[in-house]
């Protein structure tokens, strides 16, 4: 599904004194089927856009346009169900929304919301289970009996159940260790790529989004700062320290690099990458020795 | 959530929010005593005037008092239509079968109005222009006399402060939660009442097991500093009464005595 935002504010506790703004004038599209990573500081908008993505909350201005929904002010709540079995949600720490008896239970919850029978429901939720990597064993434990990794795996499935179009990730690797983090991203590239699913991923870790991002979003304060692709965002380095925006990885080892003399053409983002500029440097090095 | 206003501090420096916290408690419970003596239109003026006054002192939107009234809505039309319409009177308007509308009954109905307002706004006011920690210091001192008969004030003072503390955290989880099982297809606001009941325990199994681990994670946290409990603790906070304080209880002292005055007089 097609995601655009026109000229979108949304106001905190509008018509109150209080009144905050949360955002103001985006102007977005993320295409269908491709996978976009928002990035920004805390407090810079990023949670606020995300739950206009399934009209969690909608604009104070403005409108989003959701596949063939168009969302405005004036849009009632009842028209959103809909939308919102299309645009599965994983929020942080999504392990907080568990509460039935049975991990099997609590990942079935959402597509019987959403009209399935109880047994279509188990047949889908044991899929997404599956597809998480919870083994058949713990269908029937407790959510709150497993270890915090295997609760944010169920906390997943709990939303991929939901057989969504697009799919919403509000950084869904915080607080896993490194293993664990890695197991994930896999994860949700390959379910991306076989259910060719849009992916809108607000994340920290700047090298997930080198790795698997289409088109960046860079936010600052509630607006839309830049947005390109990551060889664009990543290539003028002043420019992300003066919004102090972190390089990934290689981009570190890079500015170590430049300063012993090496050259590179553009900020080589990947490992491979970076080794395809490396690699005739170093052989110019030996050889000169 | 952020309709539910009871409870929630405007931040502001007007002449209220710089009062003693412990004033505005024993104005505000003194105020209700007085609400109750009152039973005459003219009382009913005065104590008007007091809240229109006090109101307008915090410098605070009047929208902000009626949208705190929102909730107690039902509960004021409902005594009020049990005054207006059950209270049985000399001069009956209106009768069709055991309902009647007498003069008596739109008298008592207008008064019992009065009160819910009076007492909502004074209420309302208090919260909004005092920090609920101030609210909790304030409560101690006064309770603080009860050390006498071995009550744990400040055990229960803590009590009170952490509770406090947490409202606004437990909300913004109440918020996240709902969130995310609304993204799961929950409907929290339509369907049946049967519907709508068995929606909330998404809701609350969540919430429960996160107060449970915020309240384990600050067990932690008070005994790895060492904490024990308050006796002999110095403060942190420290409540000083001022000149203007003596001058509103003054001022407030004055106007109830001439208030029952006026009521004895009739």
């Amino acid at each position: 599904m097609d995601i655009t935002f026109k000229q979108v504010d949304y106001t905190y506790q509008a018509d109150s004194p209080m009144a905050t703004l949360g955002l103001r004038d985006i102007n977005l599209h993320f295409k269908s089927g491709t996978y976009n990573a928002i990035i920004g500081q805390t407090g810079s908008g990023k949670s606020t856009l995300l739950q206009h993505l399934n009209a969690l909350l909608i604009p104070t201005k403005g409108e989003v346009v959701i596949g063939q929904q168009v969302v405005t002010p004036q849009t009632k709540n009842k028209e959103l169900y809909d939308l919102r079995r299309k645009v599965g949600l994983v929020f942080q720490f999504p392990e907080s929304q568990l509460f039935e008896e049975t991990v099997l239970k609590d990942v079935a919850f959402a597509p019987k919301n959403f009209g399935k029978s109880v047994a279509e429901a188990d047949e889908i939720a044991r899929r997404a289970l599956r597809l998480v990597g919870i083994a058949p064993e713990l269908e029937d434990k407790m959510p709150f009996d497993l270890s915090g990794g295997q609760m944010r795996r169920v906390a997943i499935a709990g939303v991929l159940a939901m057989e969504p179009e697009v799919l919403v990730l509000d950084e869904p690797t915080a607080g896993l260790d490194p293993v664990g983090r890695e197991e994930m991203m896999t994860l949700f590239a390959k379910i991306q790529s076989e259910r060719n699913l849009t992916v809108i991923l607000v994340t920290h870790q700047m090298d997930d989004v080198v790795r698997y991002a289409e088109q960046v979003v860079v936010m600052e304060q509630g607006r839309v700062l830049k947005t390109g692709q990551p060889q664009e965002i990543f290539a003028d380095i002043p420019w992300l320290h003066q919004h102090n925006l972190e390089l990934p990885s290689t981009g570190r080892l890079v500015q170590q690099l430049q300063q012993q003399g090496f050259q590179f053409s553009q900020v080589p983002l990947t490992v491979p990458e970076l080794l395809a500029q490396l690699t005739p440097q170093l052989k110019q090095v030996v050889t000169y020795e | 959530m952020n309709k539910l206003i009871f409870g929630r501090y405007y931040p502001g420096n007007s002449f209220v929010h710089r009062l003693d916290p412990r004033l505005k408690l024993i104005l505000n419970i003194l105020f209700i005593v007085l609400i109750f003596f009152a039973q005459h239109w003219p009382s009913y003026v005065i104590l008007g005037a007091v809240v229109v006054v006090s109101v307008w002192a915090s410098g605070i939107y009047l929208s902000f008092f009626l949208r705190g009234l929102r909730p107690m809505l039902w509960l004021i039309l409902f005594t009020v239509g049990l005054q207006l319409f059950f209270t049985s009177g000399q001069h009956v308007y209106w009768q069709w079968g055991w309902l009647s509308l007498s003069r008596e009954g739109l008298i008592n109905a207008g008064y019992i109005a009065a009160r819910f307002l009076l007492i909502i706004f004074m209420s309302t006011l208090l919260t909004l222009t005092t920090q609920p920690l101030e609210i909790a210091d304030g409560l101690e001192y006064l309770i603080s006399p009860l050390r006498v008969i071995k009550f744990p004030v400040n055990e229960v003072a803590l009590m009170l402060s952490i509770a406090l503390r947490f409202v606004p955290k437990l909300m913004d989880e109440t918020t996240k939660i709902m969130n995310a099982q609304r993204a799961r297809g929950v409907d929290f606001n339509n369907g049946s009442l049967l519907k709508r009941a068995k929606a909330l325990l998404p809701l609350l199994i969540p919430l429960m097991m996160s107060s449970i681990d915020i309240a384990s994670d600050l067990t932690t946290a008070m005994i790895s500093r060492g904490y024990r409990d308050g006796e002999g603790r110095t403060r942190y906070r420290i409540l000083k009464w001022q000149m203007r304080d003596s001058w509103v209880l003054g001022a407030f002292v004055v106007i109830s005595t001439g208030m029952l005055v006026l009521e004895r007089m009739m």
